[in-house]
């Protein structure tokens, strides 16, 4: 009886620094948005000019999207542009874009750049609503359930296909909190899909690239919404695409 | 790489009649002599252009891009002229004046750049060769009508450097360096003559080469989304090692006979200023612009050298007012001051003044009614001339939408209500002024049925992209 509690402890405690050893690697995301979709929807834009926008660039099949990873370790994530070379020759800024997110203490650093502005969020992790759906795919060879939030900010829908298989409960774009890692965000149907398209969980990761120096504009994310609520409205009264200075 | 083609046709079948007389005065004031014209012109001209444009991209190394390029252009112009003098009711041909022509532009450029491009940081500087060819004939008709061949073949090697990037959030900003080189004009490397106008005679040169210029510009953008603020300075100054211009002779009768030449000197420099911001957001924006301009032309006059030298500076303002989607109104005023001198002759120095100010309002009444009004009023002075002009042209509509998602619009407009519309036009370009006076449709009523199936937007606001 005594061996075979000590069996089952070591075997727990195997099972267990496995699980926790799994929990680390770098998946790369490929974000695609559809500019034809996202302008459909804004209120001041006629029927005919939403067609005449979709007749004159709706099939374009250049649309590579932009590469992104995410690392993460030690229940943290850091989640950034993957840095990539140029093919058309030519370099366009990049604005600044970094999401930390620790699990464990339950906080979020961030450096965004939206409305001309470069914001560094530090705040507590905010709490997301999650409802698991009923469905199931496969992505990248894992089996991934889907699960639906709303973003009452910006009026989205967000689709998050995660998997269990993968013991970290985080994400792409900053979203997490279900319990697996999330492989896909699908952002209205189809406006913005950001999908896994490599995961790497064999190489370590020695070091999560988190900057020594994180500089901008400090706010708090409830402050950073209500600028971003009003900057929506503006647009939209004003006839213009606020996305176009936020990300969507 | 990237491959592109395009190819323009047009045909020209004009006829017109010209009909002038001009008297000559001597020293006494009495009439020395008397030219009369009556002329029939028939003209047909062609022109086909094609134009064709390759690009090769490869990379050397993540930040390093090598570039190359190959631009050509084939242009054909043929046309066909007969001019009749009618004298007594009895048609001869103008032998001067009726010409057939065929020519043909041919232009090749290839050429490399070095491009690096990283963290948003573009720089490239190139090297381009370019190849003019110009093959043409001309007849002119009649028994001793004179014909001859244009055979002429231009090179020139052409640098390009350019720098863009963005220096801030939200901004852009371009400078450049580039060579331009222009290729005559076949009709003016033709030694014919042109007096359509009796007081002003034209004729071709044929040792014109390309005119050479180098341009340098700068062009930066910055907006601030949050406070809607925009603001942008367009800056370009070109110089001319060699450019277009004329070698006019003027005799004692006042006859003008104008040459194209190629002179040494001169530049030409451009500013563009803008500065847009909210009084209000949404409901009151305004828009304030400057633009300067400062030109030195050389010349000839009877074998002395002229300088003309024009400098104009153009402050406008520009006001929307959209309090809702039902009502608007837009202001906007411009002046443009321009003022002219010449080294050889100070008391032929003028200024010229076009003040434009517009006026449009848009309201929605009851019962589904809309009414739309435009006023366009411009001033044109000149104090050489003693000029003062004035044409307002008022537009006005009255519009309701029909049927459901308003897909069909009836429109009763009124068209110059005050009945001053007419096409003025007044300029100084090198050694010559211009004022054209020419009637145009005015003063007329339209009613208007417009059925769209998809809708037709009932917001009163224009777009605006700031």
């Amino acid at each position: 009886m005594r061996n075979k509690f000590i069996l089952t402890t070591i075997l727990f405690a195997f099972v267990y620094s496995s699980y926790a050893q799994m929990a680390e690697g770098v998946i790369t995301y490929n974000r695609k948005t559809d500019w034809i979709s996202i302008m459909s929807k804004l209120s001041y834009l006629s029927s005919e000019e939403v067609d005449r926008m979709r007749l004159t660039w709706g099939n374009s099949d250049n649309n590579k999207g932009r590469n992104y990873e995410l690392y993460f370790k030690d229940n943290q994530t850091v989640y950034t542009y993957k840095e990539e070379q140029s093919e058309s020759g030519y370099s366009w800024r990049k604005s600044e874009f970094l999401l930390i997110r620790d699990y464990k203490d339950k906080k979020v650093k961030d450096i965004k750049e939206d409305l001309g502005v470069k914001f560094l969020v530090e705040d507590d992790m905010p709490k997301t609503r999650w409802k698991i759906l009923n469905e199931i795919r496969e992505i990248e060879g894992y089996l991934c359930m889907k699960a639906e939030t709303k973003d009452t900010i910006k009026g989205q829908t967000i689709h998050a296909w995660f998997t269990d298989a993968i013991a970290f409960n985080g994400g792409p774009e900053g979203f997490g909190g279900l319990p697996g890692m999330i492989l896909e965000l699908d952002i209205n149907d189809g406006d913005a899909v950001i999908t896994a398209t490599k995961v790497d969980l064999e190489t370590p990761v020695e070091k999560l690239p988190i900057p020594k120096k994180m500089k901008g504009k400090k706010v708090n994310t409830a402050k950073l919404n209500n600028l971003i609520a009003e900057f929506i409205d503006e647009s939209i009264e004003g006839q213009k695409n606020p996305y176009w200075r936020i990300r969507y | 790489m990237g491959l592109n083609f395009s190819y323009l046709g047009t045909q020209l079948n004009d006829e017109w009649m010209n009909n002038s007389s001009t008297e000559f005065y001597d020293k006494n004031g009495d009439v020395e002599s008397v030219l009369d014209i009556d002329q029939i012109n028939d003209n047909v001209a062609d022109k086909q252009l094609f134009k064709a444009n390759a690009l090769y991209v490869e990379p050397l190394s993540k930040k390093f891009f090598f570039q190359t390029f190959y631009n050509f252009r084939n242009r054909n112009e043929s046309g066909n002229r007969t001019v009749e003098d009618v004298e007594n009711d009895q048609k001869a041909l103008n032998e001067n004046l009726s010409r057939e022509y065929d020519n043909n532009i041919k232009y090749n450029r290839a050429g490399a750049s070095l491009r690096y491009s990283h963290n948003g940081m573009n720089i490239s500087g190139g090297l381009a060769y370019e190849h003019f060819l110009l093959d043409g004939s001309y007849a002119s008709k009649g028994q001793n009508g004179i014909s001859g061949t244009v055979d002429k073949t231009f090179t020139n090697l052409i640098p390009n450097v350019s720098i863009n990037f963005q220096p801030w959030r939200n901004a852009y900003a371009s400078i450049s360096y580039n060579r331009n080189a222009q290729e005559p004009e076949i009709s003016d490397l033709q030694p014919l003559v042109d007096n359509i106008n009796p007081l002003y005679i034209r004729e071709g040169n044929s040792s014109l080469t390309p005119a050479l210029g180098d341009e340098f510009s700068v062009y930066i953008n910055r907006s601030f989304p949050l406070s809607g603020v925009r603001a942008s300075i367009n800056l370009t100054y070109t110089t001319y090692s060699n450019q277009f211009s004329t070698e006019e002779t003027v005799n004692d009768r006042l006859v003008t006979t104008v040459k194209p030449i190629n002179i040494e000197g001169g530049n030409r420099s451009s500013a563009w200023l803008s500065f847009s911001f909210p009084f209000v957001k949404n409901k009151f924006t305004t828009r304030l612009g400057l633009n300067l301009n400062s030109n030195q032309r050389p010349a000839i006059v009877n074998g002395l050298n002229n300088n003309t030298a024009s400098f104009s500076y153009s402050p406008s303002i520009r006001f929307n007012i959209t309090p809702s989607k039902d009502v608007s109104l837009y202001i906007n005023g411009r002046i443009n001051n321009s003022r002219t001198s010449y080294d050889l002759n100070t008391s032929q120095d003028q200024n010229t003044r076009t003040t434009t100010i517009g006026l449009e309002g848009n309201t929605k009444l009851l019962a589904g009614f809309y009414v739309s009004s435009n006023l366009d009023y411009v001033k044109y002075t000149n104090d050489r001339f003693s000029l003062d002009r004035t044409v307002p042209v008022w537009n006005a509509s009255i519009y309701k939408r029909l049927l459901p998602e308003n897909r069909a619009e009836l429109r009763l407009s009124f068209y110059d209500i005050l009945d001053k519309n007419i096409g003025f036009f007044q300029g100084t370009y090198g050694l010559g002024v211009s004022q054209t006076e020419t009637p145009t449709l005015a003063r007329y009523t339209m009613l208007t049925l417009t059925y769209n199936i998809r809708g037709i937007k009932s917001d009163v606001r224009k777009k605006s992209w700031w």
